[in-house]
């Protein structure tokens, strides 16, 4: 069972620390989160396919937010407000995302024949949303650095390194996919 | 990469951030500069309607209506403002100001039938509509401003919130300065603030679905 109040009061004071730059309160504070969000979504939501990517962004939503934290006013509030905008965003994307993919089997003619791997590669990045197929283009096919990949798309570093993650991810789970439809 | 990499990650890129500003006191300072803005627009640009203020003190119909149309630019200014503070419960705030902007707007369509005052062509300006617009568009640029520098959770509902509160604003002073007539406030001086609002939130919309195509 949680204690509440302390973990108010101790969660306040690190992310209040944390704010004038102390590492060490900020680090202990978002590993506590983590596991809070994990839980959170995982009673609200249920057991998601994406749970790390979700955790990720909402860690990474807390990190852009922190200035917004007011040490007078409580602090569960500003934080699950955080946690739950984030996850409703990141679900209805990956809802967005699972819509306008062309894998489907009512889509696929068997009549044409398979495409070699280079093409099917090209087929499957299609796959991807608009985010994750600009950063796995930009980083992985073209050469561009992690840093030269975030400032090309004007986010940080971390955010770039967590849709190079999700890409091969969720490439990965394309690829299987259609393997498993081929006949046999 | 997983959650503990990325923590890793945040840790080691941490710098020192300035916390924003009490939200209450920023709405104030919001409210007291478009305030202030508006006026002194208004009056550069012409005169105001001779007697107006006896008009405030003999008519309470009149002076009620006024209040609840800055009751209204308040609630919806401190609505606006906070949909970009996480946890901040603007739940009161909405739903007073819809309830004031509908009693507000309700003046002017009872007005068609039993006017508040004597419809009167005195004070008549002869871009009044023009004037609505422009003296709304730097508080709610400044609004939108300030959501920016905190973090914008709900950006459809902030901008609507905040062209309300910047639109109402120069209606109100229209409904001083200009003309008397209820037809023509609801024309020239409301309908601006309803268009400013919709035009904002067209706007924020298109920007999101574009962002979303291209990055």
């Amino acid at each position: 069972m949680r204690n509440w109040d302390a973990d108010e009061a101790r969660w306040s004071a690190w992310l209040t620390q944390a704010q004038a730059g102390d590492r060490v309160a900020y680090g202990a504070l978002m590993t506590e989160l983590a596991a809070v969000i994990r839980a959170f979504v995982l009673r609200k939501f249920g057991p998601l396919e994406q749970m790390d990517d979700c955790v990720q962004e909402v860690l990474l939503s807390l990190h852009q937010a922190r200035h917004t934290y007011d040490p007078s006013r409580p602090f569960r509030p500003w934080f699950f407000a955080i946690v739950r905008h984030r996850t409703i965003d990141l679900l209805r994307q990956s809802r967005q995302e699972a819509e306008v993919s062309p894998l489907s089997e009512e889509q696929m003619d068997p009549d044409v024949p398979e495409p070699i791997p280079s093409i099917d590669a090209g087929r499957l990045l299609q796959g991807l949303s608009s985010k994750l197929r600009e950063t796995l283009i930009l980083t992985k096919l073209m050469g561009y650095s992690t840093r030269e990949c975030a400032l090309r798309q004007g986010v940080s570093e971390s955010v770039v390194k967590i849709r190079i993650h999700r890409g091969i991810r969720r490439l990965r789970a394309l690829s299987e996919a259609d393997v498993g439809s081929e006949p046999l | 990469m997983k959650p503990d990499d990325l923590i890793a990650d945040l840790q080691s890129q941490l710098t020192p951030v300035r916390r924003v500003a009490p939200t209450g006191r920023t709405i104030w300072l919001w409210l007291l500069l478009s305030g202030v803005y508006v006026a002194l627009s208004g009056s550069l640009m012409g005169p105001f309607r001779p007697g107006f203020s006896e008009e405030l003190v003999l008519h309470s119909r009149f002076a009620a209506e006024m209040l609840m149309g800055l009751g209204a630019v308040v609630c919806f200014a401190v609505a606006a403002l906070g949909t970009s503070v996480p946890g901040f419960d603007t739940r009161w705030f909405r739903r007073a100001g819809w309830l004031l902007v509908v009693g507000w707007l309700s003046q002017f369509v009872l007005g068609l039938a039993y006017p508040v005052l004597e419809p009167t062509m005195l004070g008549k300006r002869d871009h009044c509509v023009w004037e609505a617009y422009i003296y709304s568009v730097p508080p709610l640029l400044g609004m939108i401003w300030l959501q920016h520098r905190r973090y914008v959770l709900r950006p459809l509902a902030g901008v609507g919130y905040a062209a309300l509160a910047a639109g109402i604003l120069p209606a109100l002073m229209m409904q001083l300065a200009c003309m008397y007539e209820p037809l023509h406030a609801l024309q020239f001086h409301v309908v601006p603030a309803l268009l400013l609002t919709a035009a904002g939130i067209l706007v924020v919309w298109g920007r999101q679905r574009l962002s979303k195509s291209r990055v």
